[in-house]
C-alpha cells in the first residue's frame, strides 16, 4: 500500500493537532470530569487510530489502540486515576507524537509498559463499558460552537468597522483584535474534491484483506466549495463509515457466495451539494444491520425498554451513541462504539444529521447531511463617501433607474456608526428591496461584483464582513440601519 | 562548577535541581509538580546547550531522590529527548532511578523506549 507523500504529510500535521487537543482534553477531564472533554478524547484517539492505519503507520495505530484501553479504564473510574496512570497516558501521547514525526523508538517495549499499567489497574471498565449505559452526550453542549459563532459574528463585524475606519496607531492596535476575531468566527473556505475524500482508497483494500474480505470501492464525489469545518466533518465521516462498512457490513467471500452475492463486496461513496446541504452517502452491499441484535444490546444497556416497539430510526440513533457497540470485544478496527459517534457528533456540531437505511442481507446506506452556507454573494458594490473599503448591498436590493415616489435618503457612513468625511464627490443612486426605496450617495455608478462571505451574521444584523477579490469589506442591509423603517 | 536551580516551593516538599557540570550529573530532588515545569524545561534547555557546546558524550539524570514527577515535567523531559534526537552532537542520557519508589520502578523504564540508543535507565 503506497499513499502519496502529500497525504501522509497532511496526516502528520493533522495528527499532531489531534494530539494537542487530546492532551488539553485529558488535562481538562482530570480536573473537571467534563463529559465533552471525555468524549473528545475518545473520538480524537479513535480517529487518529483509524487514520494512522489508513496511511500505513501501524505503530501509531498499535499505541493508539493501547491508549484507548487506558482511556476506557480511566473513564470507567470517573478519571480518578493515580499519578502513575496519568503519567503513562501523557507519555503515550508523547510517544505517539514522536512516532508521527519519525519512525523509531522501542514500540514493543512501550506497548509492554502500557499493558503492564493496564494489568495493574482493575479490569473493571476495561474495553467497552458493559455494566451501565453508554456515556450520553448533553444535547445542549454540542451546539456551543455554532451558538458562540452566531453570537460573536455581530461583535466581530463591529470590530471590523472600528478597525477599518480607524487611522494611525489606533488602526494598528485594532488590526490585531479584528484578525483574532476573524480567525475565530470567520468562515475558512475549502474546496472539496473527490481526491480528498478518496485519499484513503488504497488503504481500504489492505484493511479488507487484513479482515479476510474483498472490497471494491467506488467514489462519485462532486467538487464543491465548502467550509473547512464541513470538509473536516466529511473526512471524519468517510474514514469511520468506510471502516465500519468493511468491518461490520461486508461479509467474508464464502458467506457472500453462499448468499448468492459476488465474492467481493462493494462500498460506494457518493457526495454532492443538494438544496444547501452537502449530502454524503456511504453505501455497502453487505449483510445490513441486525436490528434484533442492536435492540437486544440496547435493552441490556437499559437504553430502550423491552416493551417498547421496535423503531428502526430510534435504533439507528442508539447505534451512534457514544460507547455503544454490539461487539463484546474491541478490535483494533472497531468495537468501541466511538466511530459512529464521532461521525454523528461532528455532523450535529455543524447543524447536520446522520441517518441510515438498511436492508437485511442487502446492505446499509449511511447518509450524512451537512448544511453548507452560501459563501458566494453576487450583488451591487458601491463606493460610499468616506469609506475606504468596498460595500456590497444585500442581494435583496436592486438598483432603480429613476427616483422613486417616496424615497429615503441614507448616509451609509453615518448609518453604520462612523462619521463621513465626504472626501469624494458623490452621486445619488436609488435602490429598492421591494418594500423600501432608498437613496445612497455613491462615488461612482454601482457595479455587480462577486463577493465571498467572511464573517456571517443573522439577517437581522445590519452588516457582515465579506471579501471582494480578497479585499475585506462590508455587506450591508440598509433596512437594518437604525432609524430606517420599512 | 555546580549550577543550582531552586524552584520556589508550590507544594511541600519543594523541588530542587542540581547540575554538576564537571561530573555531568543532573540531580532532581523532591517533588517536580506541574508548577515547576516551565523552570525545569528552561533548565533542560540550558543543560542541552551546554552539553552540545562541549561535545559531551553522556549525562546522568539522577532521579533517585525524586518523589514525584508531574505530567507537565515529564513532557519537558520528553521534549529534551526530542531535541536531542535532532541535534548535531548527540549524547547519551542515563536515567538513574530508585526502584524502591513505585512510580519510578513502573514508569521510568518506558522513557527509554523513546530512543533506546540514547536514553537508558539504570537502577
Amino acid at each position: 500500500m503506497e499513499l502519496p507523500e502529500e497525504i501522509v504529510q497532511q496526516f502528520r500535521a493533522m495528527a499532531l493537532v489531534r494530539i494537542a487537543e487530546i492532551e488539553a482534553s485529558w488535562a481538562h477531564v482530570r480536573t473537571s470530569l467534563a463529559e465533552d472533554a471525555s468524549l473528545a478524547i475518545q473520538r480524537e484517539i479513535h480517529t487518529l487510530k483509524g487514520e494512522s492505519r489508513m496511511v500505513g503507520l501501524m505503530d501509531v495505530n498499535l499505541v493508539c489502540h493501547k491508549l484507548e484501553d487506558l482511556i476506557d479504564v480511566a473513564r470507567a473510574r470517573g478519571y480518578a486515576v493515580d499519578d502513575e496512570f496519568d503519567l503513562s497516558v501523557t507519555m503515550a501521547l508523547r510517544f505517539i507524537a514522536m512516532l508521527i514525526r519519525r519512525p523509531g523508538g522501542d514500540v514493543a517495549g512501550f506497548v509492554k509498559h502500557l499493558e503492564a499499567v493496564l494489568a495493574r489497574h482493575e479490569r473493571a471498565g476495561r474495553g467497552r463499558p458493559s455494566s451501565g449505559p453508554p456515556l450520553l452526550r448533553a444535547s445542549s453542549s454540542t451546539r456551543i460552537t455554532a451558538l458562540l459563532r452566531g453570537q460573536l459574528g455581530p461583535a466581530a463585524v463591529d470590530a471590523y468597522i472600528e478597525y477599518a475606519t480607524a487611522q494611525g496607531a489606533r488602526r494598528d492596535r485594532l488590526r490585531g483584535s479584528w484578525h483574532m476575531l476573524r480567525d475565530f468566527v470567520g468562515i475558512h473556505r475549502a474546496i472539496l474534491t473527490a481526491a480528498q475524500l478518496a485519499k484513503y482508497k488504497p488503504s481500504i483494500g489492505a484493511l479488507a484483506r487484513d479482515l479476510g474480505k474483498e472490497v471494491e470501492v467506488l467514489f462519485e464525489v462532486s467538487t464543491a466549495e465548502v467550509t473547512s469545518e464541513v470538509l473536516n466533518a466529511l473526512e471524519i465521516a468517510v474514514l469511520h463509515l468506510v471502516r465500519n462498512a468493511v468491518d461490520h457490513g461486508i461479509e467474508r467471500p464464502a458467506a457472500r457466495t453462499a448468499a448468492g452475492k459476488k465474492a467481493a463486496g462493494t462500498i460506494a461513496i457518493r457526495g454532492h451539494v443538494r438544496d444547501g446541504e452537502y449530502v454524503l452517502e456511504v453505501a455497502d452491499d453487505g449483510a445490513g444491520i441486525d436490528f434484533d441484535r442492536v435492540r437486544a444490546r440496547a435493552i441490556e444497556l437499559q437504553l430502550v425498554s423491552p416493551t417498547t416497539p421496535v423503531d428502526p430510526n430510534h435504533l439507528v440513533d442508539v447505534l451512534a451513541r457514544p460507547g455503544f457497540s454490539t461487539r463484546t470485544e474491541a478490535s483494533d478496527v472497531s468495537g468501541r462504539g466511538i466511530g459512529l459517534d464521532a461521525v454523528r457528533a461532528s455532523a450535529i456540531d455543524l447543524g447536520g444529521t446522520l441517518t441510515a437505511k438498511t436492508d437485511r442481507g442487502k446492505g446499509t446506506t449511511w447518509t450524512v447531511r451537512l448544511p453548507v452556507p452560501t459563501l458566494a454573494v453576487r450583488n451591487l458594490a458601491i463606493r460610499a463617501p468616506g469609506l475606504r473599503f468596498p460595500i456590497v448591498l444585500d442581494p435583496s436590493w436592486t438598483l432603480l433607474d429613476k427616483r422613486p415616489a417616496q424615497p429615503l435618503w441614507i448616509d451609509l457612513a453615518v448609518g453604520l456608526g462612523f462619521v463621513s468625511s465626504n472626501s469624494i464627490s458623490a452621486t445619488l443612486f436609488w435602490f429598492t428591496n421591494g418594500e423600501l426605496s432608498i437613496g445612497l450617495a455613491c462615488g461612482g455608478k454601482p457595479s455587480l461584483v462577486d463577493a465571498r462571505r467572511l464573517v456571517p451574521t443573522p439577517a437581522s444584523h445590519v452588516a457582515e464582513v465579506i471579501t471582494v477579490e480578497s479585499v475585506e469589506g462590508l455587506l450591508v442591509r440598509p433596512e437594518r440601519i437604525p432609524g430606517v423603517v420599512a | 562548577m555546580t549550577v543550582r536551580l531552586r524552584v520556589p516551593a508550590v507544594d511541600d516538599p519543594q523541588f530542587v535541581a542540581d547540575y554538576d557540570e564537571r561530573a555531568r550529573v543532573l540531580k532532581l530532588i523532591g517533588s517536580a509538580d506541574n508548577a515547576t515545569a516551565t523552570a525545569l524545561g528552561r533548565l533542560f534547555d540550558d543543560v542541552h546547550m551546554e552539553l552540545s557546546d562541549k561535545h559531551a558524550t553522556q549525562i546522568v539524570v539522577d532521579m533517585r531522590d525524586l518523589d514525584f514527577l508531574g505530567t507537565a515535567c515529564a513532557k519537558e523531559l520528553v521534549a529534551w529527548f526530542e531535541k536531542l534526537e535532532s541535534a548535531a552532537d548527540r549524547y547519551a542520557i542515563k536515567l538513574r532511578t530508585n526502584p524502591s519508589i513505585a512510580w519510578q520502578r513502573t514508569t521510568l523504564p518506558a522513557l527509554a523506549c523513546f530512543d533506546p540508543t540514547l536514553v537508558t535507565v539504570e537502577t
